[in-house]
């Protein structure tokens, strides 16, 4: 909506007191956010504020999510579900799902419960309730947390993409999941250790290739992921692995392959590279796409969720 | 709330010396007149007596933030989960949007006005309104809109435009 200015020079973002300027900022999109910031000196300014009132603390240590895709029989119906634990005042937390308007449930719980226990207990029974439809599911959890997994995965017979960011053992999942998988996006962290070999070795729990990597070629990629330090992985090393992997396999469909995924990568920039086959998976998947700062939930379908760190 | 309570009216005076005589169930929206009235032993009054001055909004504005307040105040009372709430700025009502068709200005004295007066649907929406003007929009687009100078150095510019790439269409 253009709203006319009456005098040439009143801006309300430079009028407004900071308190107020920064509350307008606060209810900016992320990516309204990042144009923002990119005017000048000021709204750069007042983004970071905003983001020191959201994300004060790594939201990776007071906050999970898992969002699941569960396709209806005509797969035109994506229901995702927002899982959340929030800490409400000093001692009481409370656990939300959210679906995407048709459902809320919320779950309040002193703070000497086993949050995660009780999270374990809801997730499992949504994926009880959608196991043979879900499609597509992302979890994202905190390094620290010894979280159950045993979520069922055997029972996800249809599941094709796997978006994982956290403390998770891959390995174990991979072994657990009944069919091959399309997709598996792993978000690393410098912090979090991942066993490649457990990664790389349950390869046949990948879909395979139409033109099968050898374990030679298996071995070029683990050196090429081995070569950077996961802290240091970036942009380029992913655009030369994609390349590399390209003339490879003389096929660029047959990147249906495990990808780990620097928090500051530009996905955008990956999907493109990968060429059209994934553009369906950008409409289909919201993928958390971590900033530097870590405070963005984008989804490429252009619908966008603010991250909002409650503990801000 | 009885009849009568609803019938029930205090005095403003806008800063330029303005009397509105205003519904207690309308201006109950404000949280500082409503404390205003509560802290002079005044809320079970019928008759509130003096106007209360609203010192720093003037006769144009106080109109506004009272036909707001006269629209909404029948509204359910929002949960008080601000925290936790998502930000969502699509879901402003129609009749909101009409509302707030106004140039920069008055949307800036409508602001101070709502957080002075402490009307916090007032200001959520006005604010909305301000975060949405940007919606669409690119940076420099977003600097006419909001007639902000570029005070960025080339470098600074590049710097702040690489950390932003995830944002390009």
């Amino acid at each position: 909506m253009d709203v006319p200015t009456e005098k040439e020079t009143f801006s309300i973002i430079k009028s407004l007191p900071p308190e107020l300027a920064i509350m307008v900022v606060d209810r900016m999109g992320p990516i309204e956010r990042g144009k923002f910031s990119q005017c000048s000196k000021l709204c750069n300014d007042l983004v970071k504020d905003v983001k020191k009132k959201t994300t004060s603390l790594d939201f990776r240590d007071n906050r999970t999510y898992a969002t699941i895709h569960v396709s209806s029989q005509n797969k035109k119906t994506f229901y995702k579900y927002y899982y959340t634990f929030e800490k409400v005042g000093e001692e009481n937390f409370k656990i939300c799902w959210k679906s995407d308007g048709k459902e809320d449930w919320r779950v309040k719980l002193a703070d000497d419960v086993d949050l995660y226990k009780v999270g374990c207990q809801l997730f499992r029974s949504l994926i009880q309730k959608y196991q043979r439809s879900i499609e597509s599911l992302t979890l994202c959890i905190t390094r620290d947390q010894n979280f159950d997994f045993d979520f069922g995965f055997e029972k996800l017979t249809h599941l094709k993409y796997l978006t994982l960011s956290g403390n998770f053992d891959v390995g174990k999942i991979m072994t657990k999941l009944p069919n091959p998988l399309y997709y598996l996006f792993i978000f690393v962290d410098e912090s979090i250790s991942i066993d490649f070999d457990q990664v790389f070795n349950t390869r046949n729990r990948l879909r395979i290739p139409r033109h099968p990597i050898n374990n030679e070629q298996l071995l070029k990629i683990r050196a090429k992921y081995l070569d950077v330090s996961i802290g240091s992985l970036s942009e380029e090393n992913i655009a030369d692995f994609v390349k590399s992997y390209q003339n490879d396999t003389m096929n660029h469909n047959a990147l249906n392959y495990c990808w780990l995924i620097n928090g500051q990568f530009d996905l955008r920039k990956l999907w493109r590279l990968l060429g059209s086959e994934e553009e369906n998976y950008q409409k289909m998947l919201p993928i958390r796409h971590l900033t530097k700062r870590k405070c963005a939930l984008l989804n490429f379908d252009n619908v966008i969720l603010t991250w909002r760190n409650p503990m801000g | 709330m009885t009849d009568a309570a609803q019938e029930r009216s205090i005095k403003l005076l806008s800063s330029d010396n303005e009397t509105f005589q205003v519904p207690r169930n309308v201006i109950r929206l404000s949280n500082t007149i409503n404390t205003l009235l509560q802290d002079l032993g005044l809320d079970d009054e019928e008759d509130a007596g003096d106007a209360i001055p609203v010192q720093n909004v003037t006769s144009t504005i106080l109109k506004k933030v009272i036909a707001w307040c006269q629209h909404h105040h029948e509204d359910p009372v929002a949960a008080d989960d601000s925290d936790s709430r998502e930000k969502r700025t699509d879901d402003i009502s129609s009749w909101d949007v009409e509302f707030l068709k106004v140039d920069q200005g008055t949307l800036f004295e409508l602001i101070l006005a709502a957080n002075y007066l402490d009307i916090k649907g007032l200001l959520d929406v006005s604010c909305k309104t301000v975060a949405n003007m940007i919606k669409g929009k690119s940076p420099e687009e977003i600097r006419r809109t909001f007639n902000i100078k570029n005070d960025f150095t080339p470098e600074e510019e590049e710097q702040i435009r690489k950390e932003n790439a995830w944002c390009e269409d």
